[in-house]
C-alpha cells in the first residue's frame, strides 16, 4: 500500500481549510460602515421595513409587519388560505408570532402587556 | 498510537487512489451545503437590518384601523397623541404603494416631514432643494436602474389628484449599501406624497418618540382614546411597540429557520444514498482494495479507520469549499440568483449591497452535516466489504 500523501493535496486541504477559518471569523461581524448606514437610514425614516419582502405589492405584512397587520393575500377561511401568499409559504424569513400583538382586538381583550 | 497514524496516513494517501469518486463526493456535499450556507447567511444578515429598524425606529407605531384593515389615520390625530404625557414627538408620515413606468414597476413611496428628510448623509447621492415647484423625489438603486432613472431626471406626471397633476423630478439616488428596504424606495415630502395619493390631511401612520419607560403607559392611552371619526366612518387606533416586536421576532425567526433547516435535512438524506452509491456500494475496486487489505493482514476496524479518516478529509474539503464559495457568492457576485431564490421580488442581479453574515454555528453545523453525510455514504459499504472474507472481497 502506498503511503505517500502528494504535497499538493496536503497544502490544499490546509490552505482550503485556514481559508474557510479566515471568512468565518471576518464575516461572522457586521461591517462597522453599512451597520452605520442602516442606523442612520432607521433613524431618518423612523423605522422603515422587517420582512423579505422590497416592496409592498404583494404583502404588506412581508414588507414591515407595523404597515399592516393581515396579509392582502390571506384568505383565512378556506382550508390553507393562508399560504396562498408566497411569503408565507414557509419563507426563511417571515416571523409569524409578530401579527399576534399589531392586531387591534388582542390589544382590546386583553387585560395585560403582551410578554 | 504509531500504528494509528500509519493507518491515518494511508487514508489521506486513499483519497487520491479513486480522484473521480472523491470529486464527485465533494461535489455531492457542495451542491447542498452551498445553498444551505448561503441561505443562511442571507437570513442572518436580514435578522441584522431588520432588528436595527426596530431599535433606531419610533419607540411606537400607530395607524388607524376599519375591519380589521390598516386604513389612513387623520393629521389631527397627532395633536391629541402630542398632548400625552412621556411623548417627546410625533412624526407623521405616509408610506403607500405605487407602479411606475410601461412594465408597472411597484415603487414603495414614502412622505415625511421637510425637516426628516436627509441632508448630507453617506447614503444617499444628491438632496431635495429648498425651494421647486416640482415634485422631488430620491429613489432607490434598484427603481432607478428598472426605470433608468438618475439625478435630473424628469418623470412625467404619474397620478390623477384634484389638485391637478405635476412633473416630478428625480433629485437624489439612493446608495447600494443601504439597507434592501431603499430597493424600490422613492422618498419625498410628505406634502408630495399627499399629493400623489390624492389623500389631503392623511397619514398612513404616525411615528411617537417616548421617554424612557412611558411607552407602555402611552401605548394604552391612545389606545384608549375616542375613536375616530372620518366620513368613511370610525377608525381605530392600533398601536405597535418596538419593545414587544423586538421581543417577539427571534422566535419568528428561529421557527422560520427551523423549517428551512427541515428542508434541508431532506436534501442531505438524499446526499447520503448519492455519497452511498458513488463511494461503495457503486465502485467494485473499491471493494477488491478492501478485499486485498484483508489479504494482507488488516483488521476490520483498521479498515474501517481508514475509511473514517478518508471521509473526514472528504467532508472538510467539501464543508471549506463550501464556505469559500458561499462567500464569493453573496459577497463578490452580491448574492447573483440566489438572492431572488431567497427574496421575492429582487432582480438575479440584485440592485443593491444583499445583507449576508457567515456565524460559526451554522458553519459548524455545515461540517457535522458534511461529516455525517460523507461518513453514512463510506463507512457501512466500507464495513461490508471488509466483513467478507477477502477471497469473496476480491472477486
Amino acid at each position: 500500500m502506498n503511503t505517500t500523501i502528494p504535497r499538493w493535496i496536503l497544502v490544499s486541504v490546509i490552505g482550503l481549510t485556514v481559508t474557510a477559518s479566515a471568512i468565518v471569523l471576518s464575516e461572522s461581524r457586521r461591517n462597522p460602515v453599512a451597520a452605520g448606514q442602516s442606523r442612520e437610514f432607521q433613524q431618518m425614516l423612523g423605522g422603515l421595513g422587517i420582512g423579505p419582502a422590497v416592496d409592498l405589492s404583494r404583502c404588506t405584512l412581508a414588507f414591515d409587519p407595523r404597515l399592516g397587520p393581515v396579509c392582502d393575500s390571506h384568505f383565512g377561511p378556506i382550508s390553507g388560505g393562508e399560504f396562498v401568499c408566497p411569503y408565507h409559504a414557509c419563507s426563511v424569513f417571515v416571523d409569524s408570532p409578530a401579527v399576534k400583538v399589531l392586531l387591534p382586538w388582542s390589544e382590546v381583550t386583553t387585560d395585560a402587556t403582551v410578554p | 498510537m504509531r500504528l494509528f497514524l500509519e493507518i491515518a496516513r494511508t487514508g489521506f494517501s486513499a483519497l487520491c487512489l479513486h480522484p473521480v469518486r472523491s470529486g464527485v463526493t465533494i461535489c455531492v456535499v457542495m451542491s447542498i451545503l452551498v445553498p444551505y450556507l448561503a441561505g443562511v447567511g442571507l437570513s442572518h444578515g436580514l435578522r441584522d437590518v431588520g432588528e436595527d429598524s426596530l431599535r433606531f425606529g419610533s419607540d411606537l407605531t400607530v395607524t388607524g384601523t376599519r375591519f380589521g384593515r390598516a386604513v389612513p389615520i387623520p393629521l389631527s390625530a397627532v395633536d391629541a397623541i402630542r398632548r400625552l404625557e412621556g411623548v417627546i414627538e410625533v412624526v407623521p408620515r405616509i408610506v403607500g404603494a405605487l407602479a411606475l413606468g410601461k412594465n408597472r414597476e411597484p415603487a414603495v413611496l414614502v412622505g415625511l416631514p421637510r425637516g426628516r428628510l436627509p441632508k448630507d448623509v453617506s447614503w444617499v447621492q444628491g438632496q431635495f432643494s429648498e425651494f421647486s415647484t416640482l415634485n422631488e423625489f430620491i429613489v432607490g438603486t434598484q427603481l432607478a436602474t428598472r426605470l433608468s432613472l438618475e439625478i435630473g431626471s424628469i418623470i412625467p406626471p404619474f397620478y390623477r389628484s384634484a389638485k391637478g397633476e405635476r412633473l416630478s423630478k428625480v433629485v437624489g439616488v439612493l446608495s447600494p449599501e443601504a439597507p434592501l428596504w431603499q430597493a424600490n424606495l422613492m422618498l419625498t415630502t410628505l406634502e408630495t406624497a399627499s399629493q400623489v395619493f390624492d389623500q389631503p390631511d392623511q397619514v398612513t401612520c404616525l411615528l411617537v418618540s417616548c421617554r424612557p419607560g412611558y411607552s407602555d403607559q402611552i401605548k394604552t392611552a391612545i389606545l384608549r382614546m375616542p375613536a375616530l371619526d372620518s366620513a368613511q366612518g370610525t377608525i381605530r387606533y392600533r398601536v405597535a411597540s418596538k419593545h414587544e416586536l423586538a421581543s417577539l421576532l427571534p422566535s419568528g425567526w428561529l421557527h422560520r429557520e427551523g423549517i428551512f433547516h427541515l428542508h434541508f435535512v431532506l436534501a442531505f438524506a438524499a446526499a447520503i444514498l448519492a455519497v452511498l452509491v458513488t463511494s461503495g456500494a457503486g465502485l467494485s475496486e473499491r471493494r477488491r482494495e478492501i478485499g486485498i487489505l484483508k489479504a494482507t493482514g488488516w483488521q476490520t476496524d483498521e479498515i474501517l479507520l481508514r475509511g473514517v479518516v478518508e471521509s473526514v478529509l472528504l467532508c472538510l474539503v467539501a464543508a471549506s469549499a463550501s464556505i469559500v464559495v458561499a462567500f464569493v457568492w453573496l459577497k463578490w457576485l452580491n448574492g447573483l440568483w440566489i438572492a431572488s431564490v431567497f427574496l421575492s421580488g429582487v432582480d438575479a442581479v440584485p440592485g443593491f449591497k444583499i445583507p449576508f453574515r457567515l456565524v460559526p454555528v451554522p458553519v459548524l453545523l455545515a461540517f457535522v452535516i458534511s461529516a455525517i453525510v460523507v461518513l453514512s455514504g463510506t463507512l457501512y459499504p466500507t464495513w461490508r466489504a471488509a466483513i467478507v472474507p477477502p477471497r469473496d472481497a476480491m472477486r
